[in-house]
C-alpha cells in the first residue's frame, strides 16, 4: 500500500494499514486524502501511500463495522466521503496496539542486544 | 491546452470499465484526485503536470480494481432479500388499509374495529416477517458464515420487525378490548384469538429483550422462527381448531394434522440447523 524508499516489504505494509488507519480516525473524522497526508507528516515523508490501494483498506474496515462513512459538504462546497472511528474499531485499535507493542518491544530487546554485541 | 474536466471524465470511463457499478468508490477516487491535484497546482506545480502526477501517485485502474476485488462480497443479495420482504409489508399494509377502510365505508366496521383488524393483521404479518428474516438467516448461516456487515442489516431488521410487531400487535389488543367491553361489557373474553394475541405480545417482548440484552445470535434465530409459527397459530389456530372439532370433518382434520406435523419437521429441522455451528451445509 506504501511506496518508500526504504522498501518496506507488503506484509508489514499491509498489517500496519488498519492500525494507522485507526489511530489517525481516533483523533477525529477524516477522509482519504486527508489520511494520507497525515500519514505521510507523521512519517516525516518516509511512508508515501499509493493512494488507490488506501481505499479498499477503508471499505474493508467499514465492512467490519470498526469504521462508519457519511458524504458531507466539506467547506470547498465539494462532497466528500468521510470516515468516523466506531466502537468495534476502538475495541479493535486497543487490541492491536498491545499486539504492536510487544512486538516493538521484542525486536527491542533484540536489536538492543545485537547492538551491543557488535 | 490542457482541460482538467476531460481528463477526469475519461479518467471516469476507464475506471467505471474496470469497476463496473462502483459509481459511489468511484466518486470517493474522483474527490481523492481532486484534492491531489488542487494541492500541487497551489504548491506551484502546472495543472496538467499536477495531474499526471496525483493519476501515478492514485495507481492504474486495473490495481485499484484488483485490490478491491478481495474484499468480501457485498451484503447486495441479502439487501434484496430484505427489500422483498419490506415491500410486501408494504404492500399488505396497503391491502389492510383499503381492506378495512371499506369495511368501514360500508358500515361493517366501526372505527375501532377498524383501527383492530389493521394493527393486528400488520403485527402480525411484522412477527412473519420476523420469521422470514429468522428463515433466511439459519439457512444462508448453514451454507457460510455472514460476514459483520450481514450480520448488522440482519440484526437490524429483526429488531425493526419485532418492534413493529410489538407495537401494532399491543395497539390491536388494546382496542380489541375497549370494543370487547362496549359491545360484551367486560374488556377481556376467554377468546382464544385474543388468548392468542397476548402470547404473541409476550412472545415479542422476549425476542426484543433477548436481541438487546442477550444479544445471542443463535437464540434470536430460534426465537424468531418459533414467534413466526406462534403467529400461525395465533392467527388461523382459532379457525382450524373449530373446524377440526366440529363433527363430520375427519378430511380437514387429517389435513390439519399433517400440515402441521410438517411445518413442525420443518421448524425442527431449521432450529437444529440454527444451532449448528456456521457453514456445517458448505460444499466442500
Amino acid at each position: 500500500m506504501y511506496s518508500s524508499s526504504m522498501q518496506m516489504t507488503k506484509d508489514l505494509i499491509g498489517a500496519s494499514a488498519a492500525p494507522l488507519i485507526l489511530s489517525i480516525l481516533q483523533e477525529g473524522e477524516s477522509y482519504g486524502y486527508a489520511l494520507i497526508q497525515r500519514v505521510r507528516a507523521l512519517s516525516k515523508g518516509q511512508l508515501e501511500w499509493t493512494d488507490g490501494m488506501l481505499y479498499p483498506v477503508l471499505h474493508r474496515l467499514e465492512q467490519q463495522g470498526m469504521i462508519a462513512s457519511k458524504w458531507k459538504k466539506a467547506d470547498s462546497g465539494r462532497e466528500r466521503k468521510y470516515y468516523v472511528l466506531q466502537a468495534d474499531g476502538r475495541k479493535s485499535l486497543a487490541m492491536q496496539r498491545e499486539q504492536w507493542r510487544v512486538i516493538v518491544g521484542t525486536l527491542n530487546e533484540l536489536w538492543g542486544d545485537l547492538a551491543c554485541s557488535t | 491546452m490542457f482541460d482538467l474536466e476531460r481528463a477526469i471524465g475519461e479518467w471516469r470511463a476507464s475506471m467505471n470499465a474496470s469497476m463496473p457499478g462502483q459509481a459511489e468508490t468511484i466518486d470517493e477516487l474522483e474527490t481523492h484526485l481532486r484534492d491531489a491535484v488542487q494541492q500541487r497546482v497551489q504548491s506551484g506545480q502546472l495543472t496538467d503536470a499536477a495531474w499526471k502526477a496525483s493519476l501515478q501517485q492514485l495507481g492504474t485502474p486495473q490495481a485499484i480494481a484488483s485490490e478491491f476485488g478481495k474484499l468480501p462480497p457485498p451484503t447486495l443479495l441479502l439487501t434484496r432479500a430484505m427489500q422483498v420482504v419490506a415491500g410486501l409489508y408494504i404492500v399488505l399494509a396497503v391491502l389492510a388499509s383499503f381492506g378495512v377502510l371499506r369495511g368501514f365505508v360500508a358500515g361493517r366496521l366501526s372505527s375501532l374495529l377498524v383501527v383492530h383488524v389493521w394493527s393486528i393483521v400488520l403485527g402480525y404479518s411484522a412477527m412473519l416477517a420476523v420469521g422470514s428474516v429468522a428463515i433466511w438467516s439459519i439457512l444462508s448461516r448453514a451454507f457460510s458464515d455472514w460476514t459483520p456487515a450481514e450480520t448488522r442489516l440482519l440484526s437490524r431488521s429483526f429488531r425493526l420487525s419485532a418492534i413493529t410487531s410489538l407495537i401494532l400487535t399491543f395497539v390491536g389488543l388494546v382496542s380489541g378490548a375497549i370494543w370487547f367491553r362496549q359491545t360484551q361489557g367486560t374488556l377481556w373474553l376467554l377468546d382464544l384469538r385474543e388468548m392468542g394475541g397476548l402470547c404473541l405480545l409476550g412472545w415479542n417482548l422476549a425476542v426484543l429483550w433477548n436481541l438487546m440484552r442477550l444479544r445471542s445470535e443463535r437464540s434470536s434465530l430460534v426465537m424468531g422462527l418459533l414467534g413466526c409459527g406462534l403467529t400461525g397459530l395465533a392467527w388461523i389456530g382459532p379457525t382450524l381448531l373449530s373446524s377440526v372439532t366440529s363433527y363430520g370433518h375427519s378430511t380437514t382434520m387429517v389435513m390439519t394434522i399433517v400440515a402441521l406435523a410438517s411445518l413442525t419437521s420443518l421448524a425442527a429441522f431449521l432450529v437444529v440447523l440454527a444451532l449448528l455451528p456456521p457453514g456445517r451445509l458448505r460444499f466442500r
